[in-house]
């Protein structure tokens, strides 16, 4: 009976706690995957566990117990004979384990369930908050579009107006103040003018915005001393006036800005503000 | 086996007696209650001092007297010869039920001594022949309990009979949780190796 099989000790400790703590009810099941020198501890542990109760002084129950007991099994076996039964079923109590298995899993369903609904509100949050950003990034992008059109548009215009500046035989021509208000903010202009006198560039540096209710106008000057309209001017303060044009009319000898009512004139009427007949070819 | 001393019993055919334990329980399955009241002759003392001693309440102990054997009548099919005798198969669910009734009840547990002072009007030395080897097992076991070191002792009693777990016995006496898984393993090996004798009987 006797065994001495080291690998045994952490399966004896094993058995003499499960057994000792009730750990199955109907004591640890005899086909457990075990050697045979673990089935023999197990069951020579079982054992002693039946004989510990040899120690005590038995004591005989209480009168009536016998004959209740019997009572009750009469009762039971009456019932049987009254009628024919089945065979009687084994009664066994739901297992422990399912009876703490069945409050675990109806808690279980219940934290499932507010997950999933917790879950999908989180979901449709983030769906929700995907298309606002979406639709953020579709306007950033036609914003995007937009300036870079007006980017390509200004650099096709810069690019022009290089072209222009230093084409071959281009003249210049500078505009100086003509009345003191002009000449003390420095106000100045330079026209480009191509060779063939057909496009041209003007820029105008320093010119204070005109005055409420008026306006400044281009003039292209003839030989003969008249006037063509050259446009309204649109100055700013602070920010360069650049105008340019494809055509120039012919015979221009002078250009000069003035002062004019708001919309411009038909013919010069204000003052000059800023005037240029000097033409210099630079290249 | 010749029963504990108690009243004469429902009558049962005298062939009963000549029974060893298992035939009594094949008897039972066939439905047999007689089988049940000579298996309550004979194991009755022993369930009923097992069951006081946990539970120290004898109202308590008859109800579990009552559950025990009414377990037996209803489960006797399944009663497994390879897993333990018929006496074990008694103490174990003997012993479970109280245990159960013990937590459910929140019953102080009394040392041993106090239980045993308290209760010396019910205790009845059984007679007969048939008692000679219960006798004797009592006493090895009394003999072999006595001889174990009394920390060992006291710690398979809290497990045995205060059906408290070694975690449970640690933190009630502070004694390390290792400690009571060792005291109690060496106390059951070192009965099982000194009633070798009496645990053959039962194989």
């Amino acid at each position: 009976m006797e065994t001495n099989h080291d690998g045994l000790e952490p399966i004896e400790e094993t058995i003499v706690e499960r057994l000792l703590e009730r750990l199955n009810d109907d004591l640890v099941p005899a086909n457990a995957a075990w050697e045979a020198e673990a089935q023999t501890l197990l069951r020579e542990y079982t054992e002693l566990l039946g004989l510990m109760p040899y120690e005590l002084e038995p004591t005989t129950p209480r009168s009536g117990v016998k004959q209740r007991l019997m009572e009750t099994l009469s009762g039971k076996a009456e019932d049987r004979d009254a009628a024919p039964q089945p065979a009687e079923a084994v009664v066994s109590p739901a297992p422990r384990w399912l009876k703490a298995a069945l409050p675990l899993a109806a808690s279980f369903a219940i934290v499932l369930l507010g997950v999933v609904g917790w879950q999908s509100f989180e979901m449709a949050q983030r769906e929700g908050t995907i298309d606002r950003l979406s639709e953020q990034l579709s306007a950033v992008n036609i914003e995007k579009t937009e300036q870079l059109a007006q980017y390509r548009e200004s650099l096709e215009r810069m690019q022009q107006q290089l072209s222009l500046v230093t084409s071959r035989g281009v003249e210049i021509c500078t505009l100086h103040p003509k009345v003191a208000e002009a000449a003390e903010t420095g106000a100045r202009g330079t026209l480009f003018v191509t060779s063939d006198h057909q496009r041209w560039y003007l820029r105008i540096d320093d010119l204070e915005p005109c005055p409420l209710g008026r306006s400044y106008q281009l003039w292209f000057v003839m030989a003969d001393g008249s006037s063509v309209n050259g446009g309204v001017l649109d100055v700013r303060q602070g920010v360069e006036l650049e105008v340019t044009s494809d055509s120039m009319p012919d015979g221009t000898v002078a250009v000069n800005v003035t002062l004019e009512p708001p919309g411009g004139s038909d013919s010069p009427s204000g003052p000059t503000i800023l005037y240029g007949d000097e033409v210099m070819q630079v290249l | 086996m010749e029963p504990a001393d108690s009243p004469p019993s429902s009558p049962g055919p005298s062939c009963l007696k000549s029974l060893d334990d298992k035939e009594l329980v094949r008897a039972i399955v066939e439905r047999d209650a007689d089988a049940v009241a000579e298996l309550f002759d004979r194991y009755s003392g022993m369930l009923t001092a097992l069951s006081l001693r946990i539970l120290n309440d004898p109202a308590d102990v008859e109800e579990i007297l009552q559950e025990t054997f009414l377990q037996v009548w209803n489960q006797a099919a399944r009663y497994d010869a390879k897993r333990s005798s018929v006496s074990t198969w008694l103490v174990l669910i003997a012993r479970s039920r109280s245990i159960d009734r013990l937590r459910s009840r929140q019953v102080k547990l009394r040392t041993a001594t106090a239980a045993r002072r308290e209760n010396p009007e019910t205790h009845t030395s059984p007679k007969g022949v048939g008692n000679v080897l219960m006798q004797e097992r009592r006493r090895r076991l009394a003999e072999e309990m006595a001889s174990l070191p009394q920390e060992q002792r006291q710690v398979l009693e809290l497990a045995f009979y205060g059906g408290m777990t070694q975690s449970e016995i640690a933190e009630r006496t502070g004694i390390p949780l290792g400690t009571v898984k060792t005291r109690t393993l060496l106390a059951m090996k070192k009965l099982r190796r000194a009633l070798r004798e009496e645990i053959g009987e039962l194989l």
